[in-house]
């Protein structure tokens, strides 16, 4: 379950993007604002602010954001510039890099996983 | 001067006294006019090109959302890219039991009292949809099945499910967010996606009627079947289908009651 942290997005009308449940999505997907996945993505994901991968969700791509809470199946590399959150349903096949990580028992990844600097 | 077109239906006997007090009203104001009257072999486009060429200062639409759909397409077409004239403002006076949703949005009453709206003169500029080479203000609507939809050539789209799918200028039917801002002045049309399973999303537990959204500049609606768009719940337009926002903004006089 998500926790109410101020990253959230809580409201997903705030967010930029949504993807459904029911949504495939096929081929690079760049974004600036807050993105939510809940459905399939093949392809690159990209954005300048938060992504949120429902539990549903399952991405077969690299993923790059400025922040990301995860609780979803990912097969790539994921790449996050400050807080990553996984949730104890994430499944991660690929390396990560953060700053900032927490990861919730039961969380699975296969893979390498880096911590950058912090950027003051 | 202004041009007023009427829809074909008001010459019906029901709505003659409607008319009437319509046309006291702008002879009190002093906004009299020439009046069109739409036939059955009458071209609209050409009737609202030659009018403009005239010079008239607004063309008023009296009837629902059928004919102002076919005006906005008449008086945005006759400005091409690259014309830097100010667009000629359209006006409404909706006419009651008639579907006039799109009035409602930008605060005008129907019968009479609009004419008080026209005479106040307020105008709003306001975004317009491209579909293909025609227009929309509200909305253009495919059920999701065998659809699918490319974004500005960078990814596809399918949906496996029953639903609809809509690029959205001026909120009329599909059902948004509550909390979504979609509005026809903020520079770009929405494309979102309702489907039976959108109550489920984000497995928070929590039910939201929220559909996919996405951002974009242009995209390519195709489907297998050949099914049409549907714009302003007025118009089919064949698939494929290209839909981007119009270059040229529309001037629209509207009530201080607007929702837009």
């Amino acid at each position: 379950m998500f926790n109410k942290e101020e990253k959230t997005v809580s409201r997903p009308g705030t967010a930029e993007t949504i993807i459904g449940p029911s949504i495939k999505v096929k081929g690079d997907f760049h974004g600036d604002g807050d993105i939510i996945i809940e459905g399939e993505v093949e392809g690159e994901v990209t954005t300048k602010s938060h992504l949120e991968v429902g539990s549903k969700a399952s991405i077969l791509a690299n993923i790059s954001a400025k922040s990301a809470k995860i609780a979803g199946k990912i097969k790539g590399d994921v790449k996050v510039k400050g807080y990553l959150e996984l949730l104890n349903s994430a499944n991660i096949s690929g390396n990560i890099e953060a700053t900032e990580i927490s990861i919730e028992k039961g969380a699975r990844i296969d893979g390498n996983l880096k911590m950058s600097q912090t950027h003051h | 001067m202004h041009v007023y077109i009427y829809d074909s239906f008001v010459v019906e006997k029901k709505f003659d006294s409607q008319i009437a007090k319509i046309e006291t009203r702008l002879t009190d104001l002093g906004l009299n006019g020439k009046i069109i009257r739409l036939g059955l072999l009458q071209s609209l486009k050409e009737s609202v090109h030659n009018e403009i060429k005239k010079g008239a200062k607004t063309i008023i639409v009296v009837g629902g959302n059928a004919i102002l759909h076919k005006i906005v397409n008449a008086v945005i077409s006759f400005y091409t890219e690259n014309d830097y004239a100010q667009i000629v403002p359209i006006g409404i006076i909706p006419i009651e039991n008639k579907n006039s949703s799109f009035a409602q949005k930008l605060g005008i009453p129907v019968g009479a009292d609009a004419c008080n709206i026209l005479s106040a003169r307020r105008i709003e500029e306001l975004d317009v949809g491209k579909i293909n080479n025609k227009f929309f203000l509200g909305e253009a609507i495919i059920q999701t099945e065998d659809t699918s939809v490319n974004v500005d050539g960078s990814y596809t789209i399918e949906i496996n499910e029953a639903g609809e799918i809509a690029v959205v200028n001026m909120l009329d039917q599909f059902k948004l967010p509550d909390n979504f801002p979609s509005n026809a002045q903020d520079g770009h049309l929405d494309f979102c996606i309702n489907t039976s399973s959108s109550n489920k999303l984000l497995s928070l537990g929590k039910k939201t009627n929220t559909p996919s959204i996405f951002n974009f500049q242009e995209l390519t609606i195709s489907n297998k079947k050949g099914s049409q768009i549907t714009i302003d719940n007025v118009e089919q337009v064949d698939t494929p289908a290209t839909i981007n926002l119009a270059s040229k903004k529309l001037r629209i006089i509207v009530g201080k009651e607007r929702g837009l």
